[in-house]
């Protein structure tokens, strides 16, 4: 694509067409069926694994928390044959667990699950306290238990779990079944048959074990959960211990030209887990030959120690206390939490940026300046809470974050900013009724370098004079005040924030409504993309039908923009509704999504402003109006099929998005309206041979025309992509070849056409079972045609070789 | 119940029993829960093999147990159980219906003790010298080409052949040979093997003291090859 067009919105417009494109074209995603509960205070074993992956994995990682703590923490995943698998911690399993997988691939890509804001809307695992809701070990149950008996006492270790799925009573749906050994998930190593269900449990220790089953009728009806409870008494043989630590590392070197620029860069990293007697231990971490000190820091490292009622983090950190204050910002320092019964002190202090010195250069006798400086900014956060039982948390906010003015010699304002709130975690009816609530309140100085202000100086600011109870010099440890400091009035509550949600789990639904309210002087510095002078609410619901085949998500958000009006621009209301369905009828009929979305946005402008600009006795013309609906809708059906004994994917998608300016017919000349239409359709088919090939094809096209179709966009893309696998799959290779074509014009009739042929060639050899080595090599083609380009025809060059182990 | 309808009866079963639909229609009737010494399964249509614990049985197997050993099978649908001791030959058959698995054990030779579920859909045992018809109940059974031994548990069992019939309850051992009526008698002697899985044959005898003292003795035995 031409690189000065790079920042063209119409091209962004296309390419984020063209991603959606490439996105839903394939079919690798994380495979997991989630546990329907688990046994508190028991080791949950979680797994999942890959589907269609077009690169071998680099890691698998599980982050997962109970409703009581703040933090998602980390298990690395193992590998046992294609499924990965950890065991989380049977002090973990308390209360609602929350979890999602990501796993990184070595073609650099990531997947989540769930797919979408993992870490926002993680998954969720109902754990069954069996001493609270009654349930004992010995309770009786629907399901017909074959083996073994309750309490039954077993002289060998190994031991046959049986459960009957076909009874006088009724059938069991046999993809509902979930068997948990001593609260760990074997359902993938039981044998299921519409009939009956079985696992063989081997080497069991000496000592007392729990079988516990959950499956629903074929009608639906989910049966009371089994709990058996048996006794080993001489085991024939001690289980394999598990190791203390596990983990993984790796390193890679880079060889790149692009755009004739040479570049050659090295990288590794490990992460390790384990425990370490009572303690879990984790750490990581990530060097970089980019690591240079004219930047922010590239390297990552971090070490944490945590134990029942304590953790301490050290190295580069990412609290979240309250979603507006501290929300996930790096910090290179100590992190750490302690409970003592009800009460919970998280604190965090260390260096959220470096100091960064400005760079100027000379020009004849011009200085100018090459990059801007960044001073040092230190963080210190507190947050103490309170739990309420089990089921309610109450917490306090404090955070200061400071721009160290003397860390570098020439630079901008230097800031100094103090926020705190409280925050709220409520959850009622067995954790089907989730409330969230946090509000926040900034102080913030945008220029420190006069210094803190007297009392007196205040008064000189203001007419009439205003006096402050205090005075500010006194508490400039805390916070410099001076005239730069916004807000010193609470008039109108500007620099507030607060937002609620309450998540509703009735019905295999989850309903969720959230209110925010943003004011427009409201500023952390721990949490600066937070959009400011914005209030709005949500409204969303997301089920399921016909036995979990059937997913329905919806949805309403309406947010008003500069709602405050406090920079003089206008209101600018949104509206954002969507719909989607997706079917996954089973591997006989095609899984079918559809999407819906509609955007509205507009202002209460309607008119024209025209301003006579006295300097250059001219009129000036704004045109500010804005008024526009977007819609949206994708279709992608996606079959599975057996032909010649070979297995086929294919899938179809197509998206079309239209975009209506109401005032383009109003519009003056020479300015661009909103109005846009852009199709894109996609092919692609996957086959995986008999022998360890597998090939995909694809085709994509996308037609974009805007500006009232002045504008306009093509792009075509084809696709091979192989992948043989050898030595019984202790190495694989594979190669894709892809030809992209654009073309077209843009507004003011620049025209363009260009072309790129990616080719990447790679492979991967396991040396051991646990140390793999990859290469691979790419070579980009670019061809620019009818277009004015200062280097027309150029090649980009990829080189990569990397090794990974774990241990 | 006249003669006539045992007759009808018990024609009608064994057609049933050498019937292959009922050896080909139910797969998974039954699982090996438990297998001690050497014991080995064949499907209808296929070749001897070691018999493991946890193998699925579907209608048809056989079933060979060899010296020392002992087999736990339990019934899918309604976990009817049945052991099965050494040196014993059974044919399992089952048919799936709305209510449970109707089933069918054939046993040529052989010791088992059989758990049935009162609620399934029913359960005949047929052996050379005549058919028992299960009500739900606990009882023993002692197979050989002479004669088939019935001891009563608990619940009931008929036993009946083309001479007659008798009902087995608990504390009464039934007798059936070939062209002989049953008869039923008090149970006398009993080893309750199936309680303790215990392999092998022994015998346990009390002795008192002068003291008062009570000692029990376990003798081990083997029957004479």
């Amino acid at each position: 694509m031409p690189r000065s067009l790079a920042g063209c919105r119409l091209t962004l417009i296309c390419m984020s067409l063209w991603l959606t494109a490439e996105g839903v074209s394939s079919a690798e995603q994380i495979v997991h069926i989630p546990p329907d509960s688990a046994c508190a205070g028991e080791e949950l074993r979680m797994t999942c694994a890959l589907s269609n992956p077009l690169a071998r994995v680099r890691s698998a990682r599980l982050y997962y928390k109970n409703s009581l703590e703040e933090n998602f923490q980390l298990l690395l995943l193992q590998p046992e044959g294609e499924i990965w698998t950890g065991l989380i911690p049977a002090e973990r399993v308390a209360g609602r667990l929350f979890y999602y997988f990501a796993v990184a691939l070595e073609n650099g890509g990531e997947l989540f699950w769930p797919e979408v804001t993992p870490e926002l809307t993680p998954a969720q695992v109902r754990i069954v306290d069996t001493s609270a809701i009654g349930v004992t070990k010995d309770s009786p149950t629907e399901l017909v238990i074959l083996s073994p008996e309750v309490h039954q006492v077993f002289t060998s270790g190994n031991v046959l779990l049986a459960l009957s799925l076909s009874t006088a009573a009724g059938d069991i749906e046999p993809t509902s079944v979930a068997i948990h050994l001593d609260g760990r998930d074997v359902t993938p190593q039981a044998a299921i048959s519409d009939f009956v269900a079985t696992m063989q449990a081997e080497n069991l220790p000496a000592g007392a074990h729990t079988f516990t089953v959950a499956a629903m009728e074929k009608g639906g009806r989910r049966l009371t959960l089994a709990v058996i409870p048996f006794t080993v008494v001489k085991p024939e043989a001690r289980p394999r211990p598990r190791p203390q630590f596990t983990g993984r590392a790796f390193a890679e070197a880079r060889f790149e030209t692009v755009y004739q620029q040479p570049e050659s860069f090295a990288m590794s990293g490990a992460e390790f887990s384990g425990r370490w007697g009572a303690l879990d231990v984790t750490g990581s971490f990530f060097l970089t030959s980019l690591e240079k000190k004219i930047s922010q820091p590239r390297d990552r490292f971090s070490l944490s120690v945590a134990g029942e009622a304590f953790s301490l983090q050290a190295g580069d950190v990412y609290p979240r206390y309250n979603e507006l204050i501290l929300r996930g910002k790096r910090v290179r320092g100590l992190s750490g939490r302690y409970r003592f019964h009800a009460l919970q002190l998280q604190a965090v202090m260390g260096q959220t940026y470096r100091a960064v010195e400005t760079v100027s250069a000379f020009v004849g006798a011009s200085v100018f300046q090459k990059s801007a400086g960044v001073y040092e900014q230190q963080l210190t956060a507190i947050r103490p809470s309170f739990f309420l039982g089990r089921h309610a948390q109450f917490g306090m906010t404090l955070a200061k974050m400071k721009d160290d003015a003397r860390s570098i010699d020439n630079g901008g304002p230097a800031k100094d900013n103090l926020v705190f709130g409280p925050d709220l975690r409520l959850t009622l009816d067995r954790g089907r009724i989730e409330v969230e609530a946090q509000g926040a309140w900034s102080l913030l100085t945008r220029d420190t370098r006069p210094g803190a202000y007297t009392n007196e100086d205040i008064k000189g600011i203001f007419r009439p004079p205003v006096t402050l109870p205090f005075n500010p010099s006194a508490w400039s440890s805390l916070l410099i005040i001076n005239d730069s400091t916004t807000p010193l009035s609470l008039h109108g509550w500007s620099s507030l924030a607060a937002r609620a949600e309450v998540k509703l789990r009735y019905y295999r639904h989850l309903a969720q409504f959230g209110i925010k309210r943003i004011g427009s002087q409201y500023q952390s510095l721990a949490n600066s993309w937070l959009r400011q002078d914005v209030r709005g609410f949500f409204v969303r619901d997301r089920f399921r039908l016909l036995k979990n085949q059937l997913f329905v998500n919806a949805g309403w958000e309406r947010n008003a923009d500069s709602y405050s009006r406090s920079d003089n621009k206008p209101t600018l209301m949104m509206n954002t509704a969507d719909a989607s369905l997706s079917w996954y009828p089973g591997k006989k009929l095609p899984h079918v999504s559809v999407g819906i979305k509609q955007y509205d946005r507009g202002n209460d402008i309607t008119a024209i402003q025209i301003d006579s600009l006295t300097v250059i006795a001219a009129l000036d013309t704004v045109d500010n109006r804005d008024r526009a609906v977007q819609r949206d809708f994708s279709l992608q059906v996606g079959q599975q099929i057996s032909f010649l004994n070979v297995d086929h994917y294919l899938t179809v998608s197509y998206i079309l998005a239209v975009k209506n300016d109401r005032f383009s017919g109003t519009r003056l000349a020479g300015i661009v309206t909103q109005d846009l239409s852009a199709h894109a359709a996609m092919l692609s088919w996957t086959t995986s041979f008999a022998f360890p090939l597998r090939l995909t094809c694809s085709y994509a096209n996308n037609n974009t025309v805007s500006a009232g179709g002045l504008a306009d966009f093509r792009y075509e893309s084809m696709a091979v992509l192989g992948e043989y696998d050898v030595l019984d799959d202790r190495a694989s290779f594979y190669g894709d070849l892809r030809l992209i074509s654009t073309r077209g014009k843009t507004w003011v009739d620049e025209r363009f056409n260009a072309q790129r042929r990616h080719m990447r060639f790679g492979g991967n050899y396991r040396l051991t079972r646990l140390m793999s080595l990859s290469l691979e090599m790419q070579w980009l083609l670019y061809s620019a045609f009818d277009y004015v380009s200062p280097v027309p025809r150029y090649t980009d060059h990829f080189y990569r070789i990397r090794c990974d182990a774990s241990f | 119940m006249s003669i006539k309808i045992h007759r009808f009866i018990y024609g009608f079963l064994i057609f049933l029993a050498l019937s292959p639909v009922w050896a080909q229609n139910a797969r998974e009737i039954a699982l090996v829960i438990k297998v001690t010494g050497a014991a080995e399964v064949k499907s209808a249509d296929g070749q001897w093999m070691s018999l493991v614990q946890g193998r699925r049985l579907n209608s048809g197997d056989f079933i060979k147990t060899g010296e020392a050993s002992l087999v736990a099978i339990v019934f899918t649908d309604d976990k009817s159980m049945i052991k099965i001791r050494s040196l014993s030959q059974i044919q399992l058959q089952g048919d799936r219906k709305k209510e449970g698995i109707a089933k069918r054990l054939l046993i040529t030779i052989g010791q088992v003790w059989l758990k049935i579920n009162p609620k399934g859909a029913g359960f005949r045992m047929v052996t050379p010298s005549g058919v028992a018809a299960v009500r739900g109940t606990e009882f023993y059974a002692y197979i050989d080409a002479a004669q088939t031994i019935i001891i009563g548990m608990e619940g009931q069992v008929e036993l009946f052949n083309r001479e007659g019939s008798v009902m087995v309850t608990a504390g009464k051992t039934g007798t059936i040979a070939p062209n002989v009526p049953p008869t039923l008698t008090d149970t006398f002697e009993l080893n309750d093997w199936a309680k303790t899985d215990d392999t092998d044959q022994s015998l346990e005898v009390e002795f008192q003291g002068d003291d008062g003292n009570k000692k029990q003795v376990k003798i081990r035995y083997q029957e004479g090859k």
